[in-house]
């Protein structure tokens, strides 16, 4: 459903993906791990055209979306929770919600996803006329994810979803998560550092060290290799 | 009654400073930079009415309408060949700064250049005897502006918090990378911000040229004023950019019951130090907290 093809990227002058090429497959949840500085996140905001592209393509669904702009893409069905739980934190819960559908002209539509929203996350309507600032970090995390959810992606990008919670909350989200890819149909690529609990959830791993993709294969595969022992132990940073 | 007659004069100005201000506040929270031109666009929207109505001789109030709209244009020009290419350089806000403060001059001296040094005004209401309201004296035309005033401030407080278009607006006020992220088109909005804000301007400028002389540099004293409110109420909040600005107009009045009346603008002055230094985010702009 998504592919990459001998992409290049960075910013400005600064090459940061080199050569990367990948696949996923529809309803998959895929990892993309690796050591500090690797580019995982740039290639992620690469895919959400947030990034220069110098050269290679991405296609989603067999149609070319390199370099579109960030706007078209939810059209097209791709969300992206961004690092560090970030929401219009003077907007009301609600409305925070009601802006990942914004592009969805249909109200009726837009109730029936918001109440989903708020059946997957039941605290999120208790709170719904509240300033989205005064939410726990757990419930902020939630409502990124919710907003992203309101646009009914087909591919869900999300980087470090776990980052700043504690481990018991983590363990909860990537459980969420799970739940998430049923409940609403999607295929899911992650960016985490939280390796060993993701590992249990996720179907397929990448590994990227230094802008290039030195290892994939399935997670319970992955697990075993002796690559994903330096990545744990970090001898690659 | 001095009293009621100064508060009536500060809600007056308030009216007026509230326009701008509101204009002024909508432009800096869809585009987060300092529009300081945003005065001398007013002044564009009083000659662009003083061209319809006294030059063209057209109908005063299809005059204003034209006015309005052209005056949005005008905002929409200017927005589109300065300061979008310098956004899109990157530049910094001293840079966004330093462009407004010469596209005021700019336009400053365009209108210099086509109506010429000598002021103007609209001739449109006889000068009516004032009616007596609680002891004070207010003409009609003053309770015209204010009326306007206060049903436009709270038609756009309604247009931004209630519709969706609106939402959007706060949306990339309040984080611009977010908002571009959740697929909301910042360049639409922006552009929707200036269009606005510059037709709110424009009818800042009308009102002023109803009552008082329509001059070139009137622009400067319109911004400063508009500037001054939207900082003392919350520079991206438009119901604080208000407050800010009524209150201007009133403490401007009032400290003349003191003061000499030349000090009005030492007045307004010494309120945007005491709220730059004492309180930058002024009085509804909250400083909002991230729970951890």
């Amino acid at each position: 459903m998504l592919k990459i093809e001998n992409l290049n990227a960075g910013y400005h002058e600064l090459h940061v993906i080199k050569d990367v090429s990948l696949e996923l497959k529809r309803g998959s949840i895929s990892v993309l791990m690796g050591p500090n500085g690797a580019g995982k996140s740039t290639l992620l905001k690469s895919i959400f055209s947030i990034t220069d592209i110098f050269s290679g393509e991405v296609l989603f669904e067999g149609e070319k979306i390199t370099g579109l702009p960030a706007h078209t893409l939810l059209q097209k069905g791709v969300a992206f929770v961004s690092q560090g739980r970030v929401n219009f934190g003077m907007l009301s819960v609600m409305d925070n919600l009601m802006l990942g559908a914004h592009h969805v002209a249909d109200k009726k539509e837009v109730k029936k996803r918001l109440e989903k929203v708020y059946d997957q996350f039941p605290i999120l309507r208790e709170r719904q006329k509240e300033y989205a600032f005064s939410l726990s970090g757990g419930q902020q995390q939630m409502l990124a994810i919710g907003r992203a959810l309101m646009s009914e992606p087909k591919l869900l990008l999300m980087d470090e979803p776990s980052l700043g919670l504690a481990p018991k909350l983590v363990k909860e989200l990537f459980a969420t998560i799970v739940d998430i890819r049923e409940r609403f149909q999607t295929t899911i690529l992650i960016v985490e550092h939280n390796l060993k609990s993701l590992m249990e959830f996720a179907d397929y791993g990448y590994v990227l060290v230094q802008g290039e993709v030195v290892a994939e294969d399935e997670c319970r595969n992955l697990k075993k290799s002796d690559i994903m022992q330096k990545v744990f132990v970090g001898t690659f940073d | 009654m001095i009293f009621n007659q100064l508060l009536i004069n500060g809600i007056i100005a308030g009216s007026i400073y509230a326009l701008v201000a509101s204009g002024f506040t909508l432009i800096y929270s869809a585009t987060r930079f300092i529009h300081f031109a945003h005065g001398a666009i007013a002044a564009a929207g009083a000659y662009l009415v003083y061209t319809f109505f006294v030059l063209l001789g057209l109908n005063f109030y299809l005059a204003s309408f034209l006015a309005v709209l052209s005056t949005a244009l005008v905002g929409l020009f200017f927005f589109a060949i300065i300061y979008r290419p310098l956004q899109k350089r990157k530049s910094s806000n001293a840079i966004m700064l330093i462009a407004g403060l010469g596209l005021m001059i700019l336009i400053e001296n365009l209108l210099l250049l086509i109506f010429g040094a000598d002021v103007k005004s609209l001739n449109f209401l006889e000068v009516a005897r004032g009616k007596e309201i609680f002891g004070a004296i207010i003409t009609p035309l003053q309770m015209v502006i204010v009326a306007i005033s206060v049903l436009l401030l709270i038609f756009l407080q309604f247009f931004v918090k209630k519709t969706k278009f609106g939402k959007k607006m706060l949306a990339v006020a309040d984080n611009p990378e977010l908002a571009d992220t959740t697929g909301i088109n910042a360049k639409v909005i922006q552009y929707a911000g200036f269009g606005i804000g510059s037709a709110l301007a424009g009818v800042a400028g009308i009102l002023i040229g109803l009552e008082q002389n329509i001059e070139p540099v009137m622009g400067v004293m319109l911004i400063v004023k508009g500037f001054t409110g939207a900082i003392i109420g919350g520079v991206t909040s438009l119901p604080g950019a208000i407050l800010g600005s009524y209150l201007l107009g009133l403490s401007e009045n009032f400290g003349i019951w003191y003061l000499p009346s030349g000090y009005k603008d030492a007045i307004a002055f010494g309120l945007l130090l005491i709220f730059l230094l004492v309180k930058p985010n002024g009085i509804l702009g909250i400083n909002k907290g991230v729970r951890e």
